[in-house]
């Protein structure tokens, strides 16, 4: 019986239990007398999360297009199914074929936001994986990780053998495929001379074959490869011809809801516009986007293996995308008539989009939304948010003109050179907009308007401009969300914040380096699991953990670092040069603006990528094509 | 014809899924066959479509029932084979067939609890099934104490060596419908020690003759 199987009579008693079953339409079941190497992809958070998820539906398709791979998905399980398994001795097992995670050839983690660290040691133990990398056997599968995070794997570097850097479309399959290679010319599995063969492949960083060497004051004085053979540098993976990536035609369809319940278009990839607060902004460079043809393609195909009822266009910037109305167009000649909805996430606000909003409209009504990030100019030049207070007035005043009464704004508190006038510029701006809306003479007739304020702390990330500012510390964020709070007089604003505490934790994981794993660990012994969610997340407990291991968190979350400090993800090569983030944390701090891609290129590194963007100076696929 | 009535199974992992995402199941297996659903009037549009009755998280059924309307004339048949090709494996259609009796006119449903490797003696059970004592039950107006032996057409504990069953024939109306987890929570308030695991699975649904 698999452990699946002896799950299954239990799985009445916990709650959600479609959670842990497979059998999703469209779900892969091998034969594996055929396979070389078997993968288990984890998302270590709940399933809803997971299978949400567009990376892992991408990797899920592209290593199940090997003959000769087999890859399967796995969650971390919500506490009470934890307790279960742990209660009746059941090892975490792959939804597919129900084995346990043990015997598999990969475990694959993807790391999308440091809270599901502490998952990933609460996976490994619940899968009877030893915790640490080093003390795993040839026995044990490969544990690898990628995903955003992954550009600093530092934190996490004790738990892994190794990660992928970069878009996995590539450098995952080849990492499998390495594998393959190695135990079809060797006689015996020897787990150390593999990850040495691995640290070989486009992208493979295998933490273990580095040295880091620490200062007194805690500073990092060196890093360096243990073998001549091993790089100094991992570059990231990066997919040339975006357009023709392979996609998932055809991806598992959960039966209970999930996040995101419907289809997701990757219309591009990248951003041109560098906020220097944004790490997506940077890993993902250079911008790339697809051939609205294509994209009609796969959104059909998509349907038809899915039967999802709506159809989301996404991107980290979907204005950007040159050809979106004539996108819009040719999916509504077939979207209309099988009654599916198209959404459009991340919008900017100009009169192009309202009148791509008036068409889609039809079946979905969405809200509006704005991030300007800062509160007032001065601010926003410093963060690079080409947005301007003109902009978002203009906005509102057109979406209150079609009836529209509400209006969400997204800031975030703690950015570079803030002062308290810039805080209250939040407070402002707010009640700027609650102004335009009463100066509509045709507002509809008792109904108030509504704008909502979200207010989030700056966590300074690793290869941003931003990742030599520390973070505010917690008192100072505070004082600031009290400030704002005090500054906002009417009522009717909704003033939402974050809590700063868990993004202090964050700070800490985003900027740190090896000697948190011990934190980790400790973490992990207090039983600290789902941290990204409220109602598990203790900062009491971080705290112990950080005792226990004797290491001060201010050290990694408040300091500010020099530029000519050796950062502890200096090894990992995100495409854009330091030298690009330099200048640009100084221009950070003089008030001047860096314009977008297509304006003006500012030499960022991304260009060895080749992309049409750096090298022919534009994204319309179409130009590109007829150019030849 | 553009009304129909199908009747289908629901297995294994499907078993676990709630009555809601049953729901979107069949209506993104109708889309991506293709299947012209009709829609209600109004704003939210949403597929004609019901249930007989509500399964419950963790209960297999083995002749559950669904009535679609549809906007195009199409043969049983027809819908037969692209339920079948469309649907995930565990839910299979058994029948496509007209309506027949209204939805409203369901009276009883039959189900099957099964222990696995349980000893344990018939005739005791039948005589608890017999008079089965109250037990807290969920209603509208709140749990209350509630006799359930009005509720229970018919009752039998069987051992077919291996494995137990008990076989039920329960009210499955409005007020009246029982859930078979409370026969088992009133045997074991009657005393005897049933084993922790078991399936349901519902065989029938019954309409009013
Ligand atoms: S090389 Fe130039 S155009 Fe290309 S991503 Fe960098 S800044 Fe943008």
């Amino acid at each position: 019986m698999t452990p699946k199987e002896q799950a299954y009579k239990y799985l009445k008693k916990v709650s959600k239990p479609a959670r842990y079953t497979g059998g999703e339409l469209n779900q892969i079941i091998k034969d594996k007398s055929g396979i070389d190497a078997r993968f288990a992809f984890c998302f270590p958070d709940t399933y809803e999360i997971g299978m949400s998820n567009l990376g892992i539906k991408i990797l899920y398709d592209c290593l199940n297009a090997e003959e000769n791979i087999w890859c399967e998905r796995t969650y971390a399980p919500w506490p009470d199914m934890g307790e279960l398994l742990k209660e009746k001795d059941i090892p975490l097992y792959a939804h597919e074929s129900g084995d346990a995670l043990y015997d598999f050839d990969f475990l694959g983690f993807t790391l999308q936001y440091e809270m599901s660290y502490t998952n990933v040691l609460y996976v490994l133990s619940l899968a009877k994986i030893p915790l640490l990398a080093s003390e795993r056997t040839n026995e044990h599968p490969i544990v690898i990780g990628g995903g955003p995070c992954s550009y600093n794997p530092e934190p996490v570097a004790d738990f892994f053998d190794a990660f992928s850097i970069g878009e996995g479309e590539t450098g995952l399959v080849d990492a499998v495929k390495c594998y393959i290679n190695y135990k079809k010319t060797h006689k015996d599995f020897d787990r150390k001379e593999f990850l040495r063969e691995l640290s070989h492949v486009k992208g493979c960083y295998v933490p273990s074959l580095y040295d880091v060497k620490y200062k007194e004051n805690g500073e990092i004085s060196q890093i360096s490869p243990k073998y001549p053979d091993v790089p100094s540098i991992v570059e990231k993976c990066c997919v040339k011809d975006f357009d023709k990536a392979r996609f998932p035609a055809k991806a598992p369809v959960p039966f209970t809801e999930t996040v995101h319940d419907r289809i997701m278009l990757e219309c591009a990839r990248g951003c041109m516009r560098g906020c220097r607060f944004c790490q997506a902004g940077i890993i993902y460079r250079p911008y790339r986007a697809k051939f609205p043809e294509t994209l009609n393609k796969q959104a059909y195909s998509l349907f038809k293996s899915s039967g999802y009822e709506e159809i989301s266009l996404t991107s980290l910037s979907i204005s950007d995308y040159p050809c979106l109305m004539e996108l819009v167009d040719a999916l509504k000649e077939w979207t209309d008539g099988e009654k599916i909805g198209i959404s459009l996430p991340s919008m900017r606000i100009d009169s192009f989009e309202a009148k791509i909003m008036e068409k889609v409209q039809g079946v979905r009504k969405s809200g509006l939304t704005f991030a300007p990030e800062a509160g007032t100019q001065r601010l926003r030049d410093v963060i690079n948010k080409n947005l301007t207070e003109k902009e978002i007035l203009d906005g509102c005043r057109n979406a209150f003109s079609t009836g529209r009464t509400n209006v969400k704004l997204y800031f975030m508190l703690g950015l570079p050179t803030e002062t308290d006038e810039d805080v209250a510029g939040i407070a402002n701006l707010g009640q700027n907009i609650v102004n335009v809306y009463y100066e509509n003479p045709n507002r509809p007739k008792g109904k108030s308007i509504e704008v909502t304020i979200s207010v989030s702390c700056l966590v300074p990330k690793a290869h941003t401009p931003f990742q030599w500012f520390g973070q505010n510390s917690l008192d100072e964020l505070r004082r600031k969300q009290m400030l704002l709070k005090d500054a906002i007089t009417t009522r009717k604003i909704r003033y939402n914040w974050h809590e700063a505490k868990v993004s202090r934790i964050e700070a800490v994981f985003a900027r740190g380096d090896r000697r948190l794993s011990k934190v980790l660990l400790e973490a992990h012994a207090l039983g600290m699991k789902f941290d990204a969610w409220d109602e598990y997340f203790s900062y009491e407990n971080w705290m112990k953990a950080f005792e226990n291991a004797c290491i001060d968190p201010s050290f990694y979350a408040e300091r500010d670092i020099s530029f000519d400090e050796i950062l502890p993800w200096d090894h990992i090569g995100c495409g854009v040069s330091k030298k690009f983030l330099i200048d640009e944390a100084k221009r950070a701090l003089s008030g001047v603006t860096t314009p977008d891609c297509l304006t003006k290129c500012s030499a960022c590194g991304a260009a060895k990528y080749g992309a049409s963007l750096c090298v022919k100076r534009d994204i319309n696929p179409k130009n590109i094509e007829s150019e030849g | 014809m553009t009304d129909f009535r199908i009747i289908f199974s629901k297995k294994g992992s499907l078993a676990f899924i709630s009555h809601l995402d049953l729901t979107h199941t069949f209506i993104r297996a109708m889309k991506r066959a293709g299947i012209p659903l009709k829609y209600s009037e109004g704003f939210n549009p949403r597929p004609k479509m019901a249930f007989g009755l509500p399964l419950s998280v963790g209960m297999e059924g083995e002749n559950e029932i669904l009535d679609v309307s549809l906007s195009k004339d199409t043969d049983c048949k027809v819908l037969l084979q692209m339920l079948r090709e469309s649907l995930p494996g565990e839910i299979e259609i058994k029948s496509v067939s007209e309506p027949g009796q209204k939805i409203k006119n369901i009276k009883y449903a039959r189900y099957r609890v099964t222990f696995d490797g349980y000893e344990g003696d018939e005739s005791v059970l039948n005589a608890v099934l017999e008079n089965p004592p109250p037990v807290m039950k969920h209603s509208k107006s709140g749990e209350r104490l509630t006799d359930i032996k009005p509720m229970i057409f018919s009752a039998k504990a069987q051992n077919d060596g291996g494995s137990f069953h008990i076989l039920l024939t329960l009210t499955a109306y409005d007020s009246m419908n029982l859930n078979p987890e409370y026969v088992i929570k009133s045997i074991i308030e009657a005393g005897i020690n049933l084993p922790e695991e078991y399936t349901i699975t519902r065989t029938n649904i019954i309409f009013d003759e």
